[in-house]
């Protein structure tokens, strides 16, 4: 069964569409995280142009973040202070980033750009999180059971900026500085990837900002929602690349999924879980890397309205 | 009456070149192709005829025809992939200033049996004659753009696709692929006999988004910011409502 897109303007199966947003979410409800860094490179792997993929993604993250948001903000696991100072540093960054998305692609570089920084970001999240998992793996079968225990109240260089404020949700007097510039590195990221950002927002926040773990999740969600939906629009009015139908099927897919994915995911043990997640990023992250690095069949290619269509 | 007969037999000679001065016609099946949400291609009838004021007298001639499909005329550029530092990087382009951006020639015989080379490369017909204008006359681009082009379906030779129902009665189904080009096609007909051009016919159609593809692709061009507004709407609502639907179970 295809389905036109009218702003991809191609003819795509929409079982396969549906199927990629339920596969996506599985692994997102499964391992609680937002799944735009899979989705974005399954669409370009599916021929969808990178340029369109990466908008339209970031309007997915926005809709899996939101009902995210609400479950964390019923069970007030938000410090939303937090997350609007952290917001405030993602909108700069979005704003930068979708002029930084217009310029590469008119210049022909987008997509390469898009691929570096995946496999720089897969490789590396994906590195570290199998190193880590696998280590815990080892210890629990040492100790059985039991993580390490962290010092409460350590400082780092962080600690010693100006401009500080106080979080109360999180028992927090930390300078905003770092906290904007977390916001600001997140929000390039989601529009230039089209991803949500909390692969790099929840370890910075839990390791650099030692915000407390049970508000990270929500602190991150909601910062997140808000920064999607403005690169969202942005997007939109910039360059012309968020296509409503490839977006809503793979939110219906992606809602579906996430919902068995996180009955799944709670029958399984976290360290497998994430050692599971890390194999996962790695095999995309070689993917993209074997398409930058391989001689391409074809080495010309065409782009066709230069400038997003104005 | 000899006087008679030879003023008619006069006139009729002059008369009788005029009579064989062949005409072309086309027409078309439809004059517009919408692509709706279900558009996967399809296919465009062309048919016409040829008056030559010679059947009549039952006198079969062969005649060949070539129809050309030129859609809008598109700015692009080609861009040539190198090696850099072990990657491949875009590193060369061109600017294609004025290119159709689809071109189909179907014919009733192969192009070399309808008329030579020469002939056609000055009427500008067949692929190897597409009006591409690229930067600089580079021919490797040009080569590139085209053979792009024919890998996506959008340049394509039909070679015995015009079949004649009748001698002066002929017909061709061309397939528009999915991809498709949005605006004004021109078609252009040839008409041929023994290597020679004896006429040509000119129409076009035109391709069209209908409805909600229509309606949501020109907010998007025109009217982004709303548009981008509406997409969040949507995503929210949908996220909203999944967590109402999956809380209560």
């Amino acid at each position: 069964m295809y389905v036109y897109l009218p702003i991809a303007e191609m003819s795509v199966n929409i079982v396969v569409l549906l199927a990629m947003g339920g596969a996506v979410g599985f692994l997102s409800g499964m391992f609680g995280v937002g799944g735009g860094f899979l989705m974005t490179p399954l669409l370009i792997f599916y021929n969808i142009p990178p340029a369109v993929a990466v908008a339209t993604e970031a309007a997915q993250v926005a809709a899996s973040s939101f009902s995210g948001t609400l479950a964390n903000l019923r069970r007030q696991t938000v410090d939303i202070k937090l997350g609007l100072v952290l917001l405030c540093g993602g909108l700069v960054g979005s704003t930068i980033g979708v002029q930084l998305f217009r310029i590469l692609r008119q210049s022909g570089q987008l997509d390469l750009v898009i691929s570096i920084l995946y496999v720089v970001f897969l490789g590396g999240i994906g590195s570290l999180m199998l190193i880590e998992s696998l280590n815990a793996i080892r210890r629990v079968k040492k100790t059985g059971g039991g993580g390490e225990a962290r010092k409460p109240g350590d400082h780092n260089w962080i600690h010693g900026l100006p401009l500080k404020m106080k979080f109360k949700r999180s028992r927090l007097y930390l300078s905003a500085i770092p906290v904007l510039a977390l916001g600001a590195l997140v929000g390039i990221l989601a529009s230039i990837m089209g991803v949500g950002g909390g692969f790099i927002m929840v370890p910075a926040m839990i390791y650099l900002l030692k915000v407390p773990t049970n508000v990270v999740i929500g602190t991150s969600l909601f910062q997140i929602m808000f920064v999607t939906a403005y690169t969202t629009v942005i997007q939109a009015h910039t360059n012309q690349t968020v296509d409503i139908v490839l977006g809503l099927t793979l939110i219906i897919g992606g809602v579906v999924g996430a919902q068995i994915g996180v009955r799944v995911g709670q029958k399984l043990r976290g360290e497998q879980l994430r050692a599971l997640l890390a194999l996962i990023v790695l095999a995309v992250c070689a993917r993209l890397l074997i398409g930058l690095v391989l001689t391409p069949e074809e080495l010309y290619s065409i782009q066709t309205s230069i400038g997003g269509g104005h | 009456m000899a006087r008679l007969l030879a003023i008619s037999f006069a006139w009729l000679c002059l008369l009788l070149p005029m009579a064989v001065a062949e005409e072309l016609h086309i027409g078309l099946g439809r004059e517009n192709i919408s692509i709706g949400s279900d558009f996967n291609g399809t296919d465009l009838t062309i048919f016409g005829s040829v008056e030559d004021g010679l059947a009549r007298f039952g006198d079969t001639q062969h005649y060949d025809v070539v129809v050309e499909l030129l859609g809008p005329s598109e700015m692009s550029e080609v861009r040539l992939k190198e090696r850099v530092l072990g990657i491949w990087v875009n590193t060369q382009g061109r600017r294609v200033q004025a290119a159709p951006g689809s071109y189909s020639v179907s014919t009733t015989r192969p192009l070399d049996d309808v008329a030579n080379d020469v002939t056609f490369r000055g009427l500008g017909i067949g692929l190897p004659s597409v009006p591409i204008a690229i930067e600089n006359s580079d021919e490797e681009f040009r080569a590139a753009f085209k053979r792009l082009k024919l890998d996506k379906g959008l340049y394509v030779q039909n070679v015995g696709a015009i079949g004649f129902l009748t001698p002066v009665l002929f017909k061709a189904r061309v397939e528009i692929p999915a991809n498709v080009p949005i605006g004004d096609h021109i078609v252009r007909g040839y008409l041929f006999k023994d290597g020679a051009l004896l006429d040509t016919a000119t129409t076009e159609f035109s391709v069209s988004k209908s409805g909600f593809e229509a309606f949501t692709y020109n907010a998007a061009q025109n009217y982004g910011l709303y548009y981008g507004l509406v997409c969040v709407a949507l995503a929210m609502f949908a996220g909203w409502l999944a967590s109402v639907i999956f809380r209560k179970k």
